[in-house]
């Protein structure tokens, strides 16, 4: 009996036939990143109307020039790009 | 590392074509493990079946490599089928029609009309450690429980089936 259960036991259950089983998974995954897409994107649409609607953006852009052009700035562009520049040379040193 | 193993690290780069190659290889065993747990409910099995592979979808990125990726399936669809068993307590299981499993033989056909009668950790425990193959300590952490509940419960389920078969026999 014993024997007879556990044969009975291993035998692998019965195998069943897709019948599109398969293919309706693909595409519910495939409908999930669609939706998952439109909603990041239409999230990141939406702030950036409001950032763009409410920031003043003539004020920033004046700003950002006049930062742009302070010696402080400009001297560590400088640097920057020297060092950028000149690594390449130092390695082969 | 084996072929399942290789096509799931596959799909957790991304690749949707790998993914759906897993379907195809282990919806048979999936949907069958559910049945089982549903009492041969084909349509709440696969249901269960679904939403088990959507989720694995979602989490695939969290599979190691280090297990089998079988494994890691079959918890998923046990942790979906305790979630669905746990609502269901308002409306006990008793009252799913049992359908006729896909049996081959009379005896397996009683098997599967036993393995109604027993617990649905007792019927897990099983089907995992006989018809799909599982160690004991694979089976375990499906599960999630201690070895030796697992092993109680194999033990337990065994004992059922013996008494339950031996009382049907002619």
């Amino acid at each position: 009996m014993n024997q007879d259960l556990d044969t009975l036991l291993n035998t692998p259950l019965a195998a069943l036939a897709d019948d599109g089983f398969s293919s309706r998974v693909t595409a519910r995954i495939a409908r999930r990143a669609r939706i998952e897409n439109a909603l990041t994107w239409g999230t990141f649409g939406l702030c950036a109307l409001v950032l763009l609607a409410f920031l003043p953006i003539p004020t920033l852009i004046t700003s950002l020039v006049q930062l742009a052009t302070t010696p402080a700035v400009v001297v560590s562009a400088g640097i920057l790009a020297l060092v950028w520049a000149w690594e390449p040379r130092m390695f082969r040193l | 590392m084996g072929q399942d193993e290789t096509l799931a690290l596959a799909a957790a780069g991304g690749d949707a074509a790998a993914f759906a190659l897993l379907v195809r290889r282990h919806q048979s065993d999936v949907r069958g493990l559910l049945r089982r747990l549903t009492r041969g409910d084909a349509a709440l099995a696969d249901d269960l079946a679904q939403d088990t592979f959507l989720e694995a979808q979602r989490k695939i990125g969290q599979f190691t490599g280090r297990g089998r990726f079988s494994s890691w399936l079959y918890a998923i669809a046990w942790s979906r089928f305790r979630m669905e068993w746990r609502k269901r307590r308002l409306e006990p299981l008793d009252d799913v029609e049992v359908a006729a499993p896909d049996a081959g033989s009379a005896a397996r056909l009683d098997l599967e009309k036993a393995m109604v009668k027993l617990a649905p950790a007792e019927r897990a425990a099983l089907t995992l450690c006989f018809a799909l193959g599982q160690s004991h300590e694979e089976a375990a952490l499906t599960m999630q429980v201690p070895l030796g509940t697992l092993k109680s419960n194999v033990a337990r389920g065994r004992e059922r089936l013996k008494t339950l078969l031996a009382g049907w026999e002619p």
